[in-house]
């Protein structure tokens, strides 16, 4: 019998490798929200979505503007190390995704998008049947569409994020 | 009084002339900096920008898309927003106003940058030579007995220096002339003025009348610049 569980995250992105993320950008705390469907004691699917913001600190390297809204849609599938009877719980998984920097300068909006992948592990410990605690490392890649002159592609076109994470873990149906 | 306040609001926002950028996309705008022999000036100052009108009666103000310095070889390499529509985009190198600016160089203006972008993204500058500035000494001598009153007029090259890459613009002035306006007056034999920073062998327009002679057109004189002296010359 499928069920369902649900986290809620505070994030600690941190910006890896040389590009227009890492440079030029202070990338702050976010939240995270997962919905998981568990097939069986192993499988499951799910949609997860990441919101945080940025500022821009070194304009010569991404434009003139001061910040920008980061949003990350996913969907997501993995595998459980544990059984679901355990209270304590050990995931990993894959996603496919949308990336969407909406940035902004004064008050006028414009944005970068792309196609983002990720990947992710969580440990999670059950405090009752419907309640846990949940702590976790994310991986992510994004694939961006800026076009750009070609001596700054590899700067542009690409962005890593690691995030930790930590919040609650909800549980229903099971 | 709160309804005031929304209208005020709206009405701004009806007449404000906000620039929208191209999602997705940077121009990387190229150049080197050079000084008049040839050599790369570092660490100058090089900002773009298009210019907006703010509000009523032509004011305007300014954009800026991207900004930074030359390196040690006096290359810069600025990554800026593209805007759209057919926003004037200029580059302004040595801008007095900013970290860095160097006095004895004149700030140099390109408008119309976007009509040279190229397919990849890119605008690339040519060398862009800094010319010198100097600051001089404008002398008015009688050589005569003539008692009557000078009234002249000075018209300048300003230190600021502007070139239009955009042939659709080519009303605007290659030069934006500053005017000094006095008198010699009658008890004066001679008087000098301080004027600058100009660039450097440059010439001056000097247009003047006399009181004696009040029907007397309005002379119009080119001044040329002596190095030696350090000064320009009008003789009586």
């Amino acid at each position: 019998m499928p069920y369902v569980q649900i986290f809620t995250s505070s994030i600690f992105p941190n910006a890896l490798g040389s590009n227009f993320l890492s440079e030029a950008y202070i990338v702050k705390q976010g939240f995270m929200g997962d919905i998981l469907i568990l097939f069986d004691n192993r499988l499951y699917v799910g949609l997860q979505g990441i919101y945080n913001n940025a500022d821009v600190e070194n304009t010569a390297l991404v434009g003139q503007f001061g910040r920008s809204k980061i949003r990350h849609h996913y969907v997501q599938g993995g595998y459980s190390f544990l059984p679901r009877a355990k209270k304590l719980g050990l995931t990993a998984g894959l996603g496919i995704g949308y990336a969407r920097y909406k940035n902004r300068k004064g008050s006028t909006k414009f944005f970068d998008d792309g196609f983002s992948i990720m990947t992710n592990a969580r440990l999670s410990y059950r405090l009752s049947p419907e309640v846990g605690l949940q702590s976790g490392i994310q991986f992510s890649n994004d694939f961006m569409n800026t076009d750009v002159a070609p001596e700054l592609e590899s700067f542009f076109k690409n962005a890593q994020t690691l995030y930790f994470s930590v919040g609650l873990a909800f549980y229903i149906g099971d | 009084m709160s309804k005031y306040y929304w209208f005020l609001g709206v009405f701004l926002g009806l007449i404000s002339c906000d620039v929208d950028y191209e999602d997705n996309k940077r121009l990387l705008i190229t150049g080197t900096v050079v000084d008049e022999d040839e050599l790369p000036v570092p660490e100058i100052p090089v900002a773009v920008f298009i210019t907006i009108y703010t509000g009523f009666k032509g004011s305007t103000d300014r954009e800026i898309l991207g900004e930074g310095k030359t390196d040690t070889n006096g290359n810069f390499s600025l990554v800026t927003l593209s805007p759209i529509g057919t926003r004037i985009i200029t580059a302004e190198i040595n801008e007095s106003v900013k970290v860095g600016y160097r006095p004895k160089y004149a700030t140099y203006s390109l408008i119309g940058l976007k009509t040279v972008e190229a397919q990849n993204a890119t605008i690339a500058l040519r060398t862009l030579k800094l010319e010198n500035v100097a600051n001089s000494i404008f002398t008015i001598r009688r050589l005569n007995n003539s008692t009557d009153t000078l009234y002249y007029d000075l018209k300048a090259n300003p230190i600021k220096k502007q070139r239009v890459l955009d042939p659709a613009l080519s009303s605007v002035p290659f030069y934006e002339f500053f005017n000094l306006q006095d008198t010699l007056l009658p008890a004066q034999n001679e008087t000098s003025v301080e004027i600058g920073p100009l660039l450097a062998r440059d010439t001056l327009q000097l247009d003047y009348s006399l009181s004696g002679n009040p029907n007397t057109e309005i002379i119009s004189q080119k001044l040329v610049y002596n190095s030696e002296t350090d000064s320009y010359v009008f003789e009586l």
